[in-house]
C-alpha cells in the first residue's frame, strides 16, 4: 500500500481489520504474557520492573511525613517498617593488634552488643548494658553507615543512655502516644547482616517507670526497641534476660533535655545506709555508713571500703544516707573532691574524683561479688528477725573479719560478747546490720 | 482534608487556574501546575501528602487515558507517512540529549554508572504535558503531526534504554554465580516491560474492539474505553508491566483494528477534562520548587545539556526531511517538558541502585520542576511561531476533541 492509498483508507480497511489477524494477535499476545510470566525470575529483586509513573513515593522523604498506621501484617512486617530507626551497637572496639593464626578463620567481625533507636535526628536512646561502660562507641545504621557516638546522658533508675552523634542517621522514631495495657502484643526489633530480627513479646505488667515483657526466650538483646503492632515505639528492652523494658516517650525528652543542659551524672561508686539502732553503738552516730563500694570505681581507687563512715563532702557535713548522696550528686564529673571519712576511730580526708555514673554502673555490673555462708546457717532465727536480717542473706564479714565458710563464721560468732556489725549481701545489695548475742 | 473535599478543591482550583492562564497568556497546563504547587504541600498544604498518595490512582487513570489517546497516533495509514522520519528524530533528539548529559556529568567528575543513569532519565519527554498543550491550542500542521508520535516513541525508547543501562550496570556489579541470575532477570525484565506490555495492550485492545460494535451510544463507548484503559493500567501494575507502554499499545491496537476506533477515542473526550485537570494539579502539588535551590552546578549542567541535546538533536533529525524550516527550528522546544516518566525512572533507580539514589533524586526532582514549568511555555511559543496554533482556547473544554466527527 502506498502512502497515497493509505491516506484514502476507509475505516473498513484498517491494518488489523481482518478477523484472522486479530485472532493471531490475540493468540500471540496471550502466549507472550503466559510465557513471560512463567519465565519471570524467581527472586523478587528484578533490576527492572515496570516504572511507576508517579512521583509521590519520592516525596515521602522530602515532605514531612506523618506516619499513617497500617494494618498489622505480622511481627516481621513491623520489623521491616521500623528497621531504619534502629542502630546496632558495636560489642567492642576493634583489636589494637591484629593477629593471624593457622588453625581457625580469623574474622574481625562487628558483633552487636545491643541496639538503640533514633529519638531525634542526632540522638540515639539505648541501654547502658549495650555499651558496657564505654563513653564513646560506634553504631551501625540500617543503611550500612558507621556512626561515631558519645554518651550524652544517662539515667541510673532505668539504665537508659542517650547517645549523641554528629551525623544525622535517620528520622526520629514515631513514639506510641499512650502506654500499653498489660497483655498487649509487642515486637522487640533489631536487625543483623541484612536480616530483621523480630521477637514477639507480651507486655505482662505496666508500671509508670517500667514494663515487664515476656516470654523471654533469649532473642531479646539489651536496648532492643519494643514496638506496638502499629510500629510505634513503646519501650526499650533492659538487659534482655530479666524481662524488663523501659518506657521511652517521656524518657527520651527527659534525657535530651538533660543532655542539652550539659548535665552529666557523676558517680563516686559508693552506696550508703543510715546509722541507726545498734549500728550507732558500733560506728558512732555521725555521718552516713558506707555500705558498699563499687570495685574499680573512684571510691575504691581512693581506698574507701564498706564500713567507713562519711562525715563530710568538701565543706558539707553529712548526717544521713540522703544528705550524703545529695552532697555527692552536686559534684561535677572530673572534679577532685575531699571526702572526710572515719574508719574505726581515725578520721581521714581522702581525695576522690567522680566519673560518669554510667561507667560506674557498668563496673558495678561487671564486678564479682564476694560470697559467704547464708545467715540462717549461722544465727538463730529469732536473732535474725530482731536484727531485721533476711534469712537467706549472705554473711560477708562479722565484726570486720571476712568470713568464707559457715564453720569459720560460727567460730567468729562464738567469740562475740557485745553488739557487732555484719556485712551482708542480699538481692545484690550490700549492707550492714548489727546483731547482739542472745543472753 | 478528606479525599472528596480535596478532589473538589483540586477541580475548583483547576477551573480558576484555566481562566488565569488565559489572562496571563500561558498554557493551561502551566496554570494547573502552578495552582497545584500553591495548594500542595509546598505552599499551603491544602492538598496534603496523604491526599496526593490516596489520589495517586487518579493520576494513573489520567496518564492511562492520555497515553491511550497518544497511542492512536500509530494508526497505520497515518504513521506510514510520518513514521520513518519521526523515528529518526526520536533517535537523534533522545540520543543526543543522552550523550551531551553524559559528557557533562562525566566531565564534572561523576562516576560513569551514575552518569549513565542520569543521562537515560534526561532522554525523556513528558507526553501528557505535550498532548495537553497541543489540544489546548487545537494545533494542526506538520509539527503537530510529528510531535505526538515523537513523544510516544521517545518514551518507549527511554524505557528500552533504561532497561539496557540497568541490565549492563547490574551485570558489571555482580560477579560469579550472581552473574547468570542477574543477567537473566535483567534481560527478562527488559523484554517483559516492552514485549509483554505491548502484548497486554494488544490483548485488551482486541477485547475492546470485539465489544466496540455493540457500543452504540457515545455514553456506552465512553464506558467501554475507560474500562479498557483501567484494565490495561491495572493489569500492568499487577503483572509488573509498564502501564505506559501497554496503554500506548492499547491505543494503537484500537486505532488499527477497530472501525469504531475514532468513535471510541472521541468518546473519551468528554470525560477527560476534569481528569486531566486533576492530573496536572496533582502533578503540580507534587512539585517542590524549593528543590531547585539545591540543584547545584552539576544540576545546572544537566539541565542545560539536556535542553541543548533535545533542541539540536531534533533539528539534526529533521534535516533532510520535507518540512518547513521553521518546524525544524522549533520542534525541539516542544520536547523540553519532563515529568512523570523521569520521576518513575528515578524511583526505580532508587530501589535498584540505592547508592546513587540521593544524587539522582536531587538532580531529577529539581530539574523536573524547571522543565515542567518552562516546557509548556516553550511548546506554546513554538506553536505560535510555526503558526500551528489554531484557536485561542477556552479552559476545560473538549480537551481531547481535536477534530469533532461529523
Amino acid at each position: 500500500m502506498t502512502p497515497s492509498q493509505a491516506s484514502d483508507a476507509k475505516p473498513a480497511q484498517k491494518l488489523l481489520a481482518a478477523h484472522a489477524i486479530k485472532i493471531r494477535i490475540a493468540v500471540w499476545s496471550s502466549l507472550v504474557l503466559t510465557i513471560g510470566a512463567w519465565l519471570a525470575p524467581r527472586t523478587a529483586s528484578t533490576a527492572l520492573s515496570a516504572p511507576q509513573e508517579r512521583p509521590a513515593p519520592l516525596l515521602e522523604e522530602q515532605v514531612q511525613l506523618r506516619e499513617v498506621p497500617r494494618p498489622f501484617r505480622g511481627v516481621q512486617d513491623v520489623a521491616t517498617r521500623v528497621r531504619d530507626y534502629t542502630v546496632a551497637i558495636r560489642s567492642a572496639e576493634p583489636p589494637a593488634v591484629e593477629t593471624q593464626n593457622d588453625f581457625s578463620e580469623t574474622t574481625a567481625r562487628f558483633h552487636a552488643a545491643g541496639f538503640g533507636v533514633f529519638v531525634s535526628e542526632t540522638h540515639i536512646l539505648t541501654q547502658a548494658l549495650a555499651l558496657d561502660g564505654r563513653s564513646s562507641t560506634q553504631l551501625l545504621t540500617a543503611d550500612g553507615q558507621t556512626l561515631a557516638a558519645e554518651v550524652a546522658a544517662y539515667e541510673p533508675s532505668s539504665g537508659l543512655v542517650l547517645l549523641h552523634t554528629n551525623t544525622s542517621g535517620s528520622r526520629p522514631v514515631p513514639l506510641a502516644s499512650e502506654s500499653p495495657d498489660a497483655g498487649t502484643l509487642a515486637v522487640a526489633v533489631g536487625w543483623w547482616e541484612g536480616r530483621d530480627i523480630a521477637v514477639p513479646v507480651f507486655i505482662t505488667s505496666v508500671e509508670s517507670a517500667r514494663y515487664s515483657i515476656g516470654p523471654m526466650n533469649g532473642g531479646v538483646m539489651p536496648g532492643m526497641p519494643v514496638y506496638n503492632v502499629d510500629g510505634e515505639l513503646l519501650a526499650l528492652a533492659g538487659d534482655g534476660r530479666d524481662g524488663h523494658a523501659f518506657p521511652v516517650r517521656d524518657a527520651a525528652d527527659r534525657l535530651i533535655a538533660r543532655a542539652s543542659a550539659g548535665e552529666r551524672l557523676a558517680s563516686f561508686g559508693i552506696a550508703f545506709q543510715d546509722l541507726a539502732g545498734l549500728l550507732t553503738g558500733i560506728f558512732g552516730d555521725k555521718g552516713a555508713l558506707i555500705s558498699d563500694v563499687v570495685a574499680g570505681g573512684p571510691a575504691d581507687g581512693a581506698g574507701l571500703q564498706p564500713g567507713d563512715v562519711l562525715l563530710a563532702v568538701g565543706d558539707i557535713d553529712v548526717d544521713s544516707a540522703a544528705t550524703a548522696t545529695q552532697a555527692l550528686s552536686s559534684v561535677q564529673v572530673g572534679t577532685a573532691t575531699v571526702l572526710r571519712v572515719q574508719r574505726t576511730a581515725r578520721v581521714r580526708a581522702v581525695d576522690v574524683t567522680p566519673v560518669l555514673a554510667y561507667e560506674v554502673a557498668a563496673l558495678a555490673r561487671a564486678g564479682e561479688r564476694p560470697s559467704g555462708p547464708e545467715a540462717r546457717t549461722i544465727f538463730p532465727r529469732p536473732l535474725l528477725d530482731r536484727a531485721g536480717v533476711p534469712a537467706t542473706a549472705r554473711v560477708l564479714s562479722i565484726n570486720g573479719r571476712a568470713v568464707s565458710s559457715g564453720a569459720q563464721a560460727q567460730r567468729e560468732w562464738r567469740r562475740v560478747r557485745r553488739p557487732v556489725a555484719l556485712s551482708l549481701l542480699h538481692d545484690n545489695r550490700r549492707f550492714f546490720a548489727a546483731v547482739e548475742p542472745m543472753p | 482534608m478528606n479525599e472528596m473535599l480535596s478532589v473538589g478543591l483540586i477541580l475548583m482550583a483547576a477551573f480558576l487556574a484555566g481562566h488565569l492562564a488565559q489572562l496571563a497568556r500561558v498554557p493551561e497546563v502551566t496554570g494547573y501546575l502552578l495552582v497545584g504547587v500553591v495548594i500542595g504541600p509546598a505552599v499551603f498544604d491544602l492538598v496534603s501528602y496523604e491526599n496526593i498518595t490516596t489520589l495517586g490512582f487518579l493520576s494513573d487513570v489520567a496518564l492511562g487515558l492520555i497515553l491511550f489517546n497518544i497511542g492512536s497516533i500509530f494508526e497505520a495509514s497515518n504513521f506510514r507517512q510520518v513514521g520513518p522520519g519521526v523515528v529518526r528524530v526520536t533517535l537523534w533528539e533522545a540520543t543526543l540529549a543522552f550523550g551531551l548529559v553524559c559528557l557533562v556529568l562525566l566531565g564534572s567528575g561523576m562516576t560513569w554508572p551514575l552518569a549513565l543513569l542520569l543521562s537515560v532519565v534526561a532522554m525523556e519527554t513528558a507526553p501528557a504535558t505535550t498532548l495537553m498543550v497541543l489540544n489546548e491550542y487545537d494545533a494542526k500542521g506538520p509539527m503537530t503531526d510529528r510531535l505526538l508520535a515523537l513523544v510516544a516513541l521517545n518514551n518507549v525508547y527511554v524505557l528500552v534504554m533504561f532497561g539496557l543501562v540497568t541490565a549492563t550496570l547490574t551485570l558489571f556489579e555482580s560477579s560469579g554465580q550472581d552473574w547468570l541470575s542477574a543477567g537473566y532477570s535483567a534481560v527478562h525484565g527488559l523484554l517483559w516491560t516492552t514485549v509483554g506490555s505491548i502484548a497486554l495492550g494488544a490483548l485488551v485492545g482486541l477485547v475492546m474492539d470485539f465489544w466496540a460494535a455493540r457500543a452504540k451510544e457515545s455514553g456506552e463507548a465512553m464506558t467501554l474505553s475507560i474500562g479498557a484503559v483501567l484494565i490495561a493500567v491495572g493489569a500492568s501494575r499487577w503483572l509488573g508491566l509498564s502501564p505506559l507502554i501497554s496503554t500506548l499499545a492499547l491505543g494503537a491496537t484500537v486505532a488499527n483494528a477497530s472501525p469504531q476506533g475514532d468513535r471510541l477515542l472521541h468518546a473519551l473526550g468528554r470525560a477527560d477534562p476534569p481528569i486531566y485537570a486533576a492530573f496536572f494539579v496533582l502533578a503540580g502539588a507534587e512539585l517542590m520548587p524549593s528543590f531547585v535551590l539545591s540543584l547545584g552546578l552539576v544540576g545546572v549542567g544537566y539541565t542545560l545539556a539536556r535542553t541543548a541535546g533535545k533542541i539540536a538533536g531534533a533539528r539534526i533529525g529533521l534535516r533532510s526531511q520535507d518540512v518547513p524550516a521553521v518546524v525544524r527550528q522549533q520542534i525541539g522546544y516542544c520536547l523540553i517538558s519532563s515529568s512523570s516518566l523521569a520521576v518513575g525512572l528515578t524511583i526505580q533507580i532508587r530501589s535498584a541502585f540505592p547508592e546513587y539514589a540521593a544524587t539522582v533524586t536531587g538532580i531529577v526532582l529539581a530539574s523536573v520542576v524547571i522543565f515542567e514549568i518552562i516546557g509548556p511555555l516553550l511548546t506554546r511559543r513554538a506553536l505560535l511561531v510555526t503558526g500551528e496554533a489554531q484557536t485561542i482556547p477556552a479552559p476545560l473544554r473538549q480537551v481531547a476533541d481535536v477534530d469533532v466527527a461529523v
